[in-house]
Formats: C-alpha cells, sequence, structure tokens
C-alpha cells in the first residue's frame, strides 16, 4: 500500500528526491551542516535514564563554562543530584527552580546543589551546600537526597567526583580529572594507566566488573562495563579539542571508544580504543558453576581485537589505534600477548594489557619488594596444642 | 475546552464500545502518560497545554527514527500550531483519572478566536501507572524513546520549546496549507522530519556514525536554530 502510494506521489513529481526536498537546500541544509558540526561534541553519551550520560551532560557543562571567562570563579564543591522526578523532589525541599540553567555559564554556582533532570536545564537550587565534599555528602544525605546519582565538582573545577549510586553509598565514588589534552600516544597511554590504575587495578565498589573476585569470574558483558567507565573519563580529557563516542548498544562493529577532532574546532590527532576482556572463567550467575575459558578463546580475543582495532583505524582515519586487554586471568603472565607483539606493531595498533587483581592483598602481593610467605618445614613436627571441640 | 469530534464519544462510549477501540484509547493514553513522564523525568513539567500537544506532535513524527510507527500520522495544519482534539480528550479523561494533574487553566482570546490554557503534569498515581506500564516490554521501547525525545526537547532553551513544533519540516511542508491535513501516517514519504533527522548522517564527518538517538538530539538542535532563525 506504502510502496504504490509512494511510487504515485513520485509519479506526480511532487517529491522526486524526499530527502532533497526535507532538507530543502540553501539556508536550510546550512543550519543542518551547523547543528551537526556544532552540536556533535554535546550529543549525551549515553541514554537518557544512564547516569553515566547525566555524568557527561555535567562534565561539559562545567567544561564549556570554564571556556567564558565572566563566569564566577569556583572555590566551593557543586552537586549535580540526577532525580528521576527532580519537580517532586524540588516541591518537597521547597527549592527554588531556575530555568535554562545549562545556557547560563554565568550562574553563581559556588557551593550550590542543583537538583536536575537529564537535561540539566530546569534545576532545583540548594545554596550552602557544604564547604568540603564530607559537608556536601552530609548535606545531600540529610535532605533525603542521598541515594540520588550525583556528580560532586570540586572547587577550582578540576576534578569531579562520581557517585553513581548516590552519596550514601561513599564506597561507590570515584574521581575524575578534569582537563584539556591534546591526543597523542602519549596522552592517551597516560589516561589508559590512570584508568587503570584508579578504577581497576584493584576491585572497586564503583567498577563492578568482578561478580566473583575470589573465584575470578567477571560480570556479564564486561567489555561494555569496562567501556561505560572509561568513556567519561576520556570524555573529561578531551573534550576541548575532540568529539569522544562510544559504541552505542544499537549498534554494531563500531570501535569501542572513538576520539575525534571536533568539527568546529581546530584540532589534531585521532584514536580508537578497543577493549578486550581476557578471563580464566565465564560469567555464571552461581559463581561456583562458572565454566573454565579455554586459553584458545582468549587468543581469538586478541586477534579480534587487533583485527577490529586496524579496521577502525582504517575506516576512522585515525593516527592511533589502541587495543586494551583487561586481563582477568588467574595468571598474571602476558605470554599470551608476546606472540601477537610483532604482528600488532606491523599493524600500528598499540596493544596494551592491564592485569586486574582479585584484591588488594593479591595486588600487594604482587609487588617485587613484597615478602614471600614461607613454606612451611616438612619434618616439621605437629605443636604440642591440640584443637578443643 | 475546544470541541473534539464524536468519533469517540466519551467515557459512556468507552465502556460500550468495541474491544478493538477501547483497546486504541488504552493504547493512545498509555503513550501520552509516558510522554508525561517524560517530560516529568527531563525535568520540564509541568508542561502548558499548547507546548503538550506540540511536543506529542514531534513525538509522532519522530518515532519512525526508533523504527517505532508514528501513533498517529494525521493532523490538520493549524493556525495555532499542532493541535489534536483527540489527545486533549484523552488528557481531560486522566485529568479526570487523576492520573493527570492540571493547573493554571484558564480562558483565553487571541487572534483566532477563545482559546484555553492549562498545565499538566504526571501524578503521583500517574507515576504508578506509568511503572505499571513500563512492566510491558512494548510499552518499555517506546518509553525510551518518549523520554529521550522529552530530554532533548527539554534541553532547549524556554523560547525555543514553546515554538520549535512551528518550525518542524514536517509541519511547515509549504505544499500543505493551513486547514489542510498534514498525512504523514501512509505516506512515510511525508515525513520530513524523519527525512531531516535521517539528513544529519550526511552532514557529520563520515568516521561518525550516527544513532538514533544521536539524530533526535541533532533535530531539537536544528529546531532551536530554525527557531532563531524565525525570530529574525
Amino acid at each position: 500500500m506504502t510502496a504504490k502510494r509512494r511510487g504515485d506521489r513520485e509519479a506526480t513529481g511532487d517529491i522526486a528526491q524526499p530527502r532533497t526536498r526535507a532538507v530543502g537546500g540553501g539556508a536550510v541544509a546550512d543550519i543542518i551542516r551547523e547543528a551537526a558540526k556544532r552540536d556533535l561534541a554535546n550529543l549525551p553519551g549515553g541514554a537518557t535514564d544512564d547516569p553515566i550520560a547525566f555524568t557527561t551532560v555535567v562534565l561539559d557543562y562545567i567544561h564549556d563554562r570554564s571556556e567564558v571567562t565572566e563566569a564566577p570563579a569556583m572555590t566551593l564543591p557543586v552537586a549535580f543530584v540526577l532525580s528521576e522526578y527532580p519537580r517532586a523532589d524540588g516541591e518537597r525541599l521547597q527549592l527554588p527552580r531556575l530555568r535554562g540553567f545549562r545556557f547560563d555559564k554565568q550562574h553563581d554556582i559556588d557551593g550550590a546543589v542543583y537538583v536536575a533532570g537529564s537535561a540539566l536545564n530546569d534545576v532545583y537550587e540548594l545554596r550552602a551546600a557544604g564547604r568540603d565534599l564530607n559537608a556536601v555528602f552530609e548535606r545531600l544525605i540529610s535532605v533525603g537526597l542521598g541515594v540520588r546519582p550525583t556528580v560532586v565538582i570540586l572547587g577550582g573545577g578540576h576534578e569531579a567526583v562520581l557517585c553513581p549510586n548516590g552519596v550514601e553509598n561513599e564506597q561507590t565514588s570515584a574521581r575524575i580529572p578534569l582537563r584539556s589534552v591534546t591526543v597523542s600516544r602519549a596522552s592517551v597511554d597516560s589516561l589508559l594507566n590512570e584508568f587503570y590504575e584508579n578504577w581497576l587495578q584493584t576491585p572497586q565498589d564503583f567498577a563492578p566488573v568482578w561478580h566473583s573476585a575470589r573465584r575470578r569470574v567477571p560480570v556479564e558483558n564486561t567489555e561494555k562495563v569496562i567501556e561505560g567507565l572509561l568513556f567519561p573519563f576520556a570524555r573529561a580529557t578531551f573534550r576541548t579539542t575532540h568529539v569522544v563516542r562510544r559504541e552505542d548498544e544499537m549498534l554494531s562493529g563500531r570501535a569501542d571508544i572513538s576520539i575525534l577532532p571536533r568539527p568546529d574546532r581546530i584540532a589534531s590527532g585521532s584514536c580508537v580504543v578497543e577493549l578486550k576482556v581476557l578471563r580464566s572463567r565465564r560469567y555464571h550467575l552461581d559463581p561456583g558453576k562458572a565454566a573454565t575459558c579455554p586459553a584458545a578463546v582468549n587468543e581469538q580475543a586478541i586477534v579480534d581485537g587487533l583485527n577490529q582495532g586496524l579496521s577502525y583505524r582504517q575506516d576512522l582515519s585515525c593516527e592511533l589505534a589502541f587495543l586494551c586487554c583487561y586481563d582477568m586471568r588467574s595468571e598474571n603472565s602476558d605470554t599470551i600477548l608476546q606472540q601477537y607483539a610483532t604482528e600488532a606493531s606491523t599493524k600500528k595498533v598499540d596493544l596494551r594489557r592491564y592485569y586486574l587483581y582479585g584484591s588488594s592483598k593479591e595486588y600487594r602481593g604482587s609487588k617485587p619488594d613484597a615478602v614471600p610467605r614461607r613454606q612451611p618445614k616438612k619434618s616439621q613436627k605437629p605443636s604440642g596444642h591440640r584443637r578443643r571441640h | 475546552m475546544p470541541k473534539r469530534s464524536g468519533r469517540h464519544g466519551g467515557i459512556g462510549a468507552l465502556g460500550s464500545s468495541g474491544t478493538a477501540r477501547e483497546q486504541s484509547h488504552i493504547a493512545r493514553r498509555a503513550w501520552l502518560l509516558l510522554l508525561l513522564d517524560g517530560v516529568e523525568h527531563a525535568g520540564a513539567s509541568p508542561i502548558a497545554s499548547t507546548r503538550l500537544h506540540r511536543l506529542a506532535f514531534l513525538a509522532n513524527c519522530l518515532a519512525p527514527v526508533y523504527d517505532l510507527p508514528s501513533p498517529d500520522g494525521k493532523i490538520v495544519k493549524y493556525r495555532r500550531g499542532p493541535f489534536y482534539p483527540d489527545l486533549q480528550w484523552d488528557v481531560d479523561r486522566l485529568v479526570a483519572q487523576n492520573l493527570v494533574s492540571m493547573r493554571n487553566l484558564e480562558h483565553v482570546r487571541d487572534v483566532a478566536g477563545l482559546w484555553f490554557r492549562a498545565d499538566y503534569e504526571l501524578s503521583d498515581a500517574g507515576v504508578t501507572a506509568v511503572h505499571k506500564l513500563t512492566d510491558s516490554p512494548r510499552a518499555e521501547r517506546g518509553h525510551g524513546f518518549l523520554r529521550e525525545l522529552a530530554a532533548a526537547y527539554a534541553a532547549l532553551p524556554e523560547g525555543a520549546r514553546e515554538d520549535a513544533a512551528l518550525s518542524d519540516a514536517t509541519f511547515t511542508d509549504p505544499l500543505v496549507n493551513l486547514g489542510s491535513l498534514i498525512d504523514f501516517a501512509e505516506w512515510d514519504v511525508r515525513n520530513f522530519t524523519h527525512q531531516t533527522a535521517d539528513a544529519f548522517a550526511d552532514f557529520v564527518p563520515p568516521a561518525v556514525h550516527l544513532t538514533p538517538r544521536d539524530k533526535l538530539h541533532l533535530y531539537f538542535r536544528y529546531l532551536d536554530r530554525m527557531v532563531e532563525r524565525a525570530a529574525g
């Protein structure tokens, strides 16, 4: 039915080229081009109910604000609380409502709490939140906002504290440095190392990559979890000059994270980051029943990652491609990667391995200067102490 | 309240009409509740009646971007902008059912005659209803789209929210005169909104692949620029 009608319409010559007609050419096409160019770097980095998307909206706001010379200085922490129903929270706390907040970069936000929806445009303002992070946390808890996803920008605007599960659960907070860095092998390496050391090296509540760290069972879709964690980190670092995007859940066959020059600014350097997880065990709801993951599967993951890194680097005309292997296996050995090192180098894919320890104790024990556990002597006789029953 | 065609004939008719019609009513009201939930979530509630109709129009036009069918692809090009009598009927019923709250109702006279204004927001009972609705996977998909749509709408400056739909590519189709029917329900080539949203893919660097969410947000920012341009 539709096809026939469409054919009829085309036969009349009314709409020969729908897209051209829709765009209209000339001024309208220019506006579309302009919107695509200028707004690309500002698109939210996730679905509206995803705290990561809210984090990127907040970080983008702070970043843009820092480029406005008339913006009042920030000396105290500022908190942004994502509320599922901000009007309900705002009215409950009898807070004043600010409309068009995200466009007002000169508003004095120092020391305030903003209860907002995902758009961060109509917000409710709570003044005098606190002089330091602990005071802000206490204030949020005292007004019943302790369980809402929160982003706190520390005084000076150089660091953000992310609390995706709310400030009541302090263990799930993580810090992200806010800075402006150009894309180079060294800067991407530095970012990846910092991300690994702060967030993944040992188990952290805010980076739930382990289903059972003790049994070395990763969570389901570990790559996606790590991608979601790395994304705001990368965006906060390179946003000034680059569009940082992550593979969307609706797309397949795309680079996990791409860092491309912003079309509206002069920038150099570009990079794709491909993420792979090496594992000893596959995910299972019951960690005790988690199946062993054969070495061949991990090797295939590396091969796939290298091919993807190469392919995406070429497709996106990127200068750099990184394959990051997050190693969640029992054995901390880079032998598995060594056989692919030459090939990676030939294909200009930077191959990196980051070992994830199952506990802080395990990490401390792995250090070269750690004291090894003494082996008990075989000939030692049992002591005279008997266990009481 | 503006008069509505007697096609569906009120609450009594809802009770006595056939199952298909009932389902159609329920589906329409569910969509409306989800749209209002998106507006709440984005922090843009309460929403004025004019804006609600205009946002519903944009939702109808943009649903295909998310591969969803347009719930209502026909609308009269009305001089006051997009307005759906059936939607108003549903809003009034939802207010009566205490699922939606109404504030600041007033009757006004403008250049086109007598009219009304009111602000709407989801009530607590409405929030509960939305939670029940989103248990269904089908509703959840629509919910995701409408929340994203409302977030993109709420990210616009205040003035652009009011007039965004008036600059919409389908509504401004020069081949449709005021008072004529805009019909993109079956004639999908007439959904210029969808086509414009798709056209963004032609204007971003080749390395960038746009998702439906990206297109939705870019389209609203395009509307913002069009409103600015119209304002001179």
